[in-house]
């Protein structure tokens, strides 16, 4: 592997494909790991898999398909300065939606505005934006966005978006600056019914954990969403299918005593017995932090 | 390597089926639950205490597989990939890492 991993994806043929900062490496099923560079990107943060075995990879310098991981096509209308953080496909259309910062240097770290949310109806091979995209925004414009989650809950499809809030080095939750979005059926959930100020509060700041920040699990019917390296909330699915005033919980909460991880990825599974468990991976960023970060399994259905 | 290919279709189509049943079973009692907290456990291993005091630093990003979770790929931040084929109890490493990545976090 070559650079720091950012995202797993599960391919048709059962393989792993881990991408990192500079190359994708798949792994076979009896454990044999093949590194590929990629051409375009400057680097790589996340992707997903259509329905066809279609690859799309997301990045600094926007988004590239692939099917055989030796040919590869970059995304018309991806602005080529982006930083796409997260890519989600919807199972049923293969509608694929994608977001990120506006641009990234390594040293600003952060600009405003972000992309917003993207869309393409033809296999990733090109993207606009989502017609709610301007209002998928803060007051500094369109949404930084860390994570995207499409997920169908009966027939009605909801997206969850998340991002930065106030921003790093401000990370003070304010309405001006919004993190958290949900359109259900394409209409724009209300922003006032997201209850974020009770979120920040039991995240710690007003920012969702990069690539897979948010996990919809149907079985538990109910929503998570993590932010770096602080907490993780949950929320009633059936209170968002039905648009109503949110309430949050924090997942420590349930946690014995001492119990501690820093919030990453999330990730869904099952136990032997069939049961839901949700995987929390531990991301704490410093050097102090780095020191414990396991990955938890939580019986969730 | 064709032969596994239904595996994950019929995983995703069986998982498919499975989350509509539930959601046409629990229709009226969605109402009723709605905003209940879900019962929780922790059960999973630690990544570093699993490591018999190998030095693994945190995990930047990590997979389940969905249809036997006791496969869990981790990738952390600057010592490769581990994986656990048993849960999490017992971990080694699989892939080293080769070079530094960007700042960002």
């Amino acid at each position: 592997m070559t650079g720091v991993p950012r995202d797993f994806l599960w391919l048709a043929d059962s393989s792993v494909l881990l991408i990192t900062d500079y190359a994708v490496s798949k792994r076979t099923p009896q454990g044999t790991w093949t590194t590929t560079s990629f051409p375009c990107l400057r680097s790589a943060q996340t992707g997903c898999v259509l329905r066809d075995g279609t690859v799309v990879i997301g990045g600094h310098g926007g988004i590239l398909t692939t099917q055989d991981f030796t040919r590869w096509k970059i995304a018309d209308g991806v602005p080529t300065q982006a930083f796409i953080r997260a890519l989600a496909v919807d199972e049923r259309t293969d509608y694929v939606f994608a977001g990120g910062w506006g641009s990234y240097n390594g040293i600003e770290r952060y600009t405003r505005p972000g992309t917003g949310l993207l869309v393409s109806g033809d296999h990733a091979k090109s993207f606009q934006p989502h017609p709610l995209t301007d209002r998928i925004a803060d007051v500094g414009g369109r949404l930084s966005i860390n994570a995207i989650e499409v997920q169908y809950y009966g027939d009605q499809q909801l997206i969850l978006i998340g991002g930065e809030g106030s921003g790093p080095g401000v990370r003070r939750p304010s309405p001006d600056y919004p993190f958290l979005f949900i359109l259900r059926d394409d209409r724009l959930y209300d922003p006032r019914k997201l209850n974020l100020r009770q979120l920040s509060s039991l995240l710690g700041q007003d920012i969702i954990t990069p690539q897979h920040g948010i996990k919809v699990s149907v079985r538990a019917r109910s929503a998570f969403v993590s932010s770096w390296a602080r907490d993780i909330a949950f929320t009633s699915l059936d209170a968002i299918a039905h648009e109503d005033w949110l309430s949050w919980t924090k997942l420590t909460a349930h946690l014995a005593a001492g119990e501690q991880f820093g919030a990453g990825h999330l990730r869904l599974g099952r136990d032997v017995h069939g049961r839901e468990l949700l995987f929390v991976g531990g991301a704490p960023d410093g050097p102090v932090a780095r020191g414990f970060t396991p990955i938890r399994a939580i019986q969730i259905a | 390597m064709s032969t596994l290919l239904p595996r994950r279709a019929l995983i995703e189509a069986l998982g498919a089926l499975l989350g509509l049943a539930l959601w046409k079973t629990g229709g009226a009692g969605a109402q009723e639950q709605r905003g209940d907290p879900v019962s929780m456990d922790v059960i999973g291993p630690s990544l570093q205490s699993a490591a018999s005091g190998a030095q693994v630093d945190g995990t930047r990003a990590f997979w389940v597989d969905p249809v036997d979770s006791q496969l869990i790929i981790a990738g952390t931040w600057s010592n490769g990939v581990w994986v656990s084929r048993d849960g999490g109890r017992h971990w080694y490493q699989e892939a080293p890492a080769t070079g530094p990545g960007n700042a960002e976090s």
